[in-house]
């Protein structure tokens, strides 16, 4: 009931969703580059997976070479050769 | 958010097993890295700024984590080793200093387009009127000074200046030497011996022509245009100012001589170098070694010091070599002698014919008289050659 009138409440003040439900925001391009927002935190990483914790899942990219570009507590920028990207 | 490129960065490797755990740690307090990468199951290496290294220390003894500060970037760092090097900084300040002090005088001074006037000619005139070096280049009227070069040197025609870094380049055309013969009047006459092998009469009354044999003075272009009346008595006399082309077939003695004995140079091997600097008009020369023998030949190679490809600054670096020879007296033989005279002899028709001679015949031999060998001998010629004689009138 509590997630309806939420729900409510942002169609009705026009709150951009990801902002409301802290939707992570990921941005692919092509599949060597991902930019990601609005995480929680990094849970594992090696060469070949990173693994993010979101607000109510985690994230998963595979790949080869997979680095971590830039890491802050808003976005984070992984390159390499990414081969998948899932939410589990 | 990219790197701030002023700031001081550390490259730094961190071994553990929770190391996600310490960066998520570091992340939540607004601490950024950049280039993570995982190099063993335990150990990964990154990049962040120096003052993000010394805030993260509460979360490395969190998570037992061990770091190690792999190398140092960024500006600040650089000072700090400066700083150490307090003369080399101190230097390196005062050279900066100077190049921007030099920058805006003039160093040197390029001419370019003069084939009859030297170069020292026209520097010359430039520094009679206060353009030599070390002055201001702001300081310069460049339309000035190619009105100054047209005016003060007869034999340039135009002349263009212009500034490229700490250098004047001015760019001259030579007037041309006036050709041909200025008409006067006179008769054209023959000044040697020969045949007319054609005549072109442009003015004047032709006394010769084509295949006629001529003796030295003889008239071959009259400058008089007479006028008779009907009992041939002489009227009037015009002066002309007789001209002509008239080629004549002559021929023409030549004598090269060449010494019998010469004095060739033999090296030694022996030779010493040393070096100067000259800063502005002082010339710096370090104590050098010097050649005990009187017969020696001295090279010198100068180079001006630029910066930057085309800002030429008031240093000037000379290398000097002296080797050390002993003369030799040789003779020439006579295949020797017989190949340099006849060089000498194609040396001197070639400049014949590149004044519109025509080279016919050659009739030369060698012999050695005394000591000294000579080449003579009469060569054929048809160039275009005549006198004038003022005829009075």
């Amino acid at each position: 009931m509590l997630s309806n009138i939420k729900a409510h409440f942002v169609q009705i003040m026009q709150i951009p969703p990801e902002i409301a439900y802290r939707l992570p925001d990921i941005e692919l391009y092509g599949n060597r580059k991902v930019f990601i927002e609005n995480y929680r935190a990094l849970i594992h990483y090696t060469e070949h997976e990173i693994q993010l914790k979101l607000s109510d899942r985690s994230l998963r990219i595979c790949g080869d070479h997979l680095t971590i570009c830039e890491y802050s507590k808003d976005s984070m920028t992984i390159t390499g050769q990414i081969r998948e990207v899932s939410f589990q | 958010m990219g790197k701030n490129r002023t700031a001081a960065y550390v490259d730094i490797v961190a071994q553990g097993d929770h190391l996600e755990r310490f960066l998520s740690i570091c992340s939540y307090r607004g601490i950024v890295f950049h280039k993570i990468k995982r190099i063993d199951p335990d150990k990964m290496e990154f990049q962040m700024r120096a003052v993000d290294y010394i805030r993260c220390h509460a979360a490395i003894r969190k998570t037992g984590t061990r770091t190690a500060i792999r190398k140092k970037t960024g500006l600040p760092f650089l000072f700090a080793r400066w700083k150490k090097q307090m003369i080399f900084s101190v230097g390196f300040v005062v050279l900066f200093l100077f190049l921007i002090l030099q920058f805006g005088r003039l160093w040197r001074i390029e001419i370019r387009g003069n084939n009859r006037l030297s170069e020292e000619q026209i520097t010359n005139v430039l520094k009679e009127n206060g353009v030599s070096f070390g002055i201001r280049l702001r300081h310069m009227n460049l339309h000035g000074l190619e009105e100054l070069l047209r005016t003060s040197i007869e034999d340039i025609n135009w002349a263009s200046c212009s500034v490229k870094g700490t250098t004047l380049i001015v760019h001259i055309t030579e007037r041309l030497p006036l050709s041909g013969q200025v008409l006067k009047e006179g008769n054209l006459v023959a000044p040697f011996d020969g045949m007319i092998e054609s005549i072109v009469t442009r003015k004047g009354i032709p006394r010769v022509k084509a295949g006629q044999t001529v003796t030295k003075g003889d008239i071959l272009v009259c400058g008089e245009w007479v006028q008779y009346n009907d009992d041939m008595s002489v009227r009037d006399v015009t002066p002309l100012h007789a001209d002509a082309d008239v080629y004549i077939r002559h021929k023409q003695s030549v004598c090269i001589t060449l010494p019998l004995n010469y004095t060739v140079k033999e090296y030694t091997g022996v030779s010493y170098r040393h070096a100067q600097w000259k800063i502005y008009d002082l010339l710096i020369e370090l104590p050098h070694k010097r050649s005990k023998s009187s017969k020696t030949d001295t090279y010198t190679v100068t180079k001006q010091w630029k910066c930057l490809g085309k800002f030429y600054l008031p240093v000037w670096n000379t290398t000097v070599i002296t080797r050390e020879y002993e003369p030799v007296e040789k003779t020439y033989s006579l295949q020797e002698a017989s190949d340099i005279l006849h060089e000498k002899l194609d040396d001197f028709l070639s400049g014949l014919e590149e004044k519109g001679v025509q080279i016919i015949e050659k009739d030369v031999n060698i012999e050695l008289n005394g000591n000294v060998y000579m080449l003579s001998g009469s060569i054929e010629l048809i160039e275009n050659i005549y006198e004038r004689v003022d005829t009075g009138s």
